[in-house]
């Protein structure tokens, strides 16, 4: 049977550029584009702009505000309750009021519940629409973007992963929580953040009291309140008023901590892998070399060249398998970007996360195939 | 030069080994007798516990290393640890436990010292670190190391321990402190300028080889100076690398005639009207 592609996208995006260029390439058909402010429109009722026999895109919402506003009001109206997000901090009436702001970064517990109201809608359009594909399955895009639940699936898989520490409330507790399980240095991230928003590594020294907390979070001030937003420079505190203020905030919005397990480097920069996994297979591989806790590319970190980073060949395929394992976790997606830190040291792998939409990397080239062609190659393999 | 790098690792860590533990695995391994060149990386909690432990250790299995001509006490990456937080300690007596070293290199200067330096085989001497104290400062003042060749200091910035002046380093420009010395680093310093200017007429540069004033905040002002300086040119070669130089000013300092680095320009930062420059390890 020939299939048709829809995307759920931001038309405006590259991403959904890049897709269609793809399908194009390969002489098919363009996707049909349903947008998210469409579906907003339409009150998330989006059952009859899918066609029967679709294979469904899901792509990233990002970078667009009227789509980020949607999304945080879906989850503001939603009073869900839920124990592992923390408590959304946005009322209807100030909603209204929310103006886009460079960088800032809004009310993440809020935008985590409106993005599960809003998967959840569009996977249930598959009992009304017949022979519906997923390329990736909502449910498990879910679970990618929680951290906190993704690295426990993963854990319980037996997949690698950094040691965590239990559910902290604020700066005295993760100080107590890293007492207690004898760490000293910590990433603590934002539970469902992505693009390393709201990441830090963190870390003191008990004889001296000393304490550092490298992150991407700046802090600012409207109105006499605090506010955060991301920076694309690495931002060191050492005062512990601005430590403790961008400590509570992220922990009040639901925190994932996990020990820092020191990366291997190479002529004085620390890498990770970012490798793109498709139909359980490893692919595309990019290394993203830093000079600072955090690698992603867009902080304006370099790409290696995996085979220039002082691997044996066997370190590299321990972690392509780590990689691979770690996919197989989620079995009805169908790719993802998979973030695999190598330990200085032992060069043991671990895997820090699995990103749904983590597989922009222009530029990267698997058997000749960009991300997407060699995505939907493989996808019409399976079908 | 047969050379071994003894790290801990996170998982070695977790795993409960030591530092130690590793010492003496690599003590028990016949061919530690012939190592050359020990590198010391990462040890348990390097933020917290100094590296006296280990001095005292190697010092006390001396006999065991007959073949040593190179340490390097630190080699670690901010991933392991932040460059101003590992903590040294006095490693003198590894000199006088090492009759024959050749280099000694420290990553680190929180609570480094190098007191009574004194050694007759030493050629190279290289400290790295985010700021150097006068203690350190003083000690390498009053050695001895008459065979000394290669010095190489990061001096660094107050805030991550640099508490001298222009005054402090004066000494090091002058002619016969170590009269073989053919490689002279004064870097990664907040007063690059001044040093430039102090240096530029000195009459060490007569004996030097190479000038290192890389990796500081080195501008056109203390460019200049060199570009001027009459005994600039007796040299081999002048590292410039990473430095806050105009485009105008590096082609001029290209056109010395002698092998020149000027590549890595950096950009100031403004804010709140003030100009803001950094040298390359500052964290």
């Amino acid at each position: 049977m020939k299939r048709d592609y829809i995307i759920i996208g931001n038309p405006e995006n590259r991403r959904v550029e890049f897709f269609q260029r793809a399908l194009v390439g390969q002489g098919m058909k363009p996707a049909k584009v349903l947008s998210y402010e469409e579906i907003f429109k339409r009150k998330l009722e989006i059952g009859g702009l899918i066609d029967t026999n679709s294979i469904v895109r899901i792509e990233s919402p990002g970078e667009n505000f009227n789509v980020e506003r949607g999304i945080i009001a879906l989850g503001c109206e939603s009073g869900d309750i839920r124990e592992d997000v923390g408590e959304g901090d946005i009322r209807a009436g100030d909603l209204r009021k929310l103006e886009y702001e460079k960088g800032r970064i809004l009310y993440p517990s809020c935008w985590y519940l409106g993005f599960t109201r809003l998967q959840e809608a569009i996977w249930k359009v598959s009992s009304k629409v017949q022979g519906l594909r997923w390329m990736n399955y909502p449910p498990e895009i879910l679970t990618m973007f929680n951290k906190p639940v993704c690295q426990q699936l993963l854990d319980s898989k037996l997949v690698p992963v950094p040691r965590r520490l239990g559910k902290v409330t604020g700066y005295e507790d993760l100080r107590n929580e890293m007492e207690c399980h004898s760490v000293k240095r910590v990433f603590v991230k934002l539970f469902m953040s992505s693009s390393a928003s709201g990441v830090c590594a963190y870390q003191f020294e008990s004889k001296s009291g000393r304490e550092l907390l490298s992150s991407t979070i700046e802090i600012g001030q409207i109105e006499g309140q605090l506010a955060f937003y991301n920076s694309l420079k690495i931002k060191r505190y050492t005062e512990k008023s601005k430590i403790k203020a961008v400590l509570d905030w992220i922990c009040s919005q639901g925190a994932q901590v996990e020990a820092w397990i020191p990366k291997a480097g190479i002529d004085g920069y620390a890498f990770d892998l970012r490798v793109l996994v498709v139909g359980k297979k490893a692919a595309h591989i990019v290394p993203r070399l830093s000079k600072s806790p955090m690698t992603n590319l867009h902080l304006g970190n370099k790409r290696g060249d995996i085979n220039l980073l002082g691997l044996t060949k066997r370190e590299i395929e321990e972690a392509l398998a780590q990689a691979e394992k770690a996919s197989a976790v989620f079995p009805n997606s169908h790719y993802m970007g998979i973030d695999v830190l190598i330990a200085s040291g032992s060069h043991k792998p671990y895997i820090i996360d699995v990103n749904a939409f983590g597989d922009l990397l222009p530029g990267i080239v698997y058997n000749g195939m960009d991300t997407y062609t060699y995505e939907i190659a493989k996808f019409n393999c399976k079908t | 030069m047969i050379t071994r790098r003894l790290a801990l690792s996170y998982d070695e860590c977790e795993e409960g080994k030591n530092f130690l533990g590793l010492l003496e695995e690599f003590y028990s391994d016949p061919s530690s007798k012939d190592v050359e060149y020990l590198v010391i990386g990462p040890w348990e909690e390097t933020w917290e516990n100094s590296s006296k432990f280990i001095v005292d250790n190697l010092v006390e299995n001396k006999d065991k290393l007959p073949s040593i001509k190179g340490l390097f006490i630190g080699d670690m990456e901010s991933e392991d640890c932040e460059i101003s937080w590992i903590i040294q300690s006095d490693l003198s007596p590894l000199l006088r436990a090492f009759p024959n070293l050749e280099e000694l290199k420290i990553r680190g200067s929180s609570g480094l010292r190098l007191s009574d330096l004194q050694h007759d085989k030493l050629k190279t001497l290289i400290i790295e670190c985010g700021g150097l104290s006068t203690d350190v400062i003083d000690d390498i003042l009053e050695s001895k190391l008459p065979n000394l060749e290669h010095l190489e200091l990061y001096l660094g910035v107050e805030e991550y321990g640099f508490n001298g002046t222009i005054e402090d380093i004066k000494p090091f420009m002058k002619k016969g402190l170590f009269p073989k010395l053919k490689y002279l680093g004064l870097k990664d310093s907040e007063i690059q300028d001044e040093i430039a200017h102090e240096i530029a007429n000195s009459d060490i540069l007569d004996g030097l080889d190479t000038l290192d004033l890389s990796m500081g905040t080195l501008t056109d002002e203390g460019a200049e100076s060199l570009l001027k300086s009459n005994r600039i040119k007796n040299l081999k070669f002048l590292d410039l690398n990473y430095h806050y130089m105009s485009d105008d000013m590096m082609k001029k300092i290209k056109s010395l005639g002698i092998k020149v680095d000027v590549t890595d320009q950096q950009e100031e930062e403004e804010y709140d009207d003030e100009i803001y420059r950094y040298p390359a390890v500052t964290e």
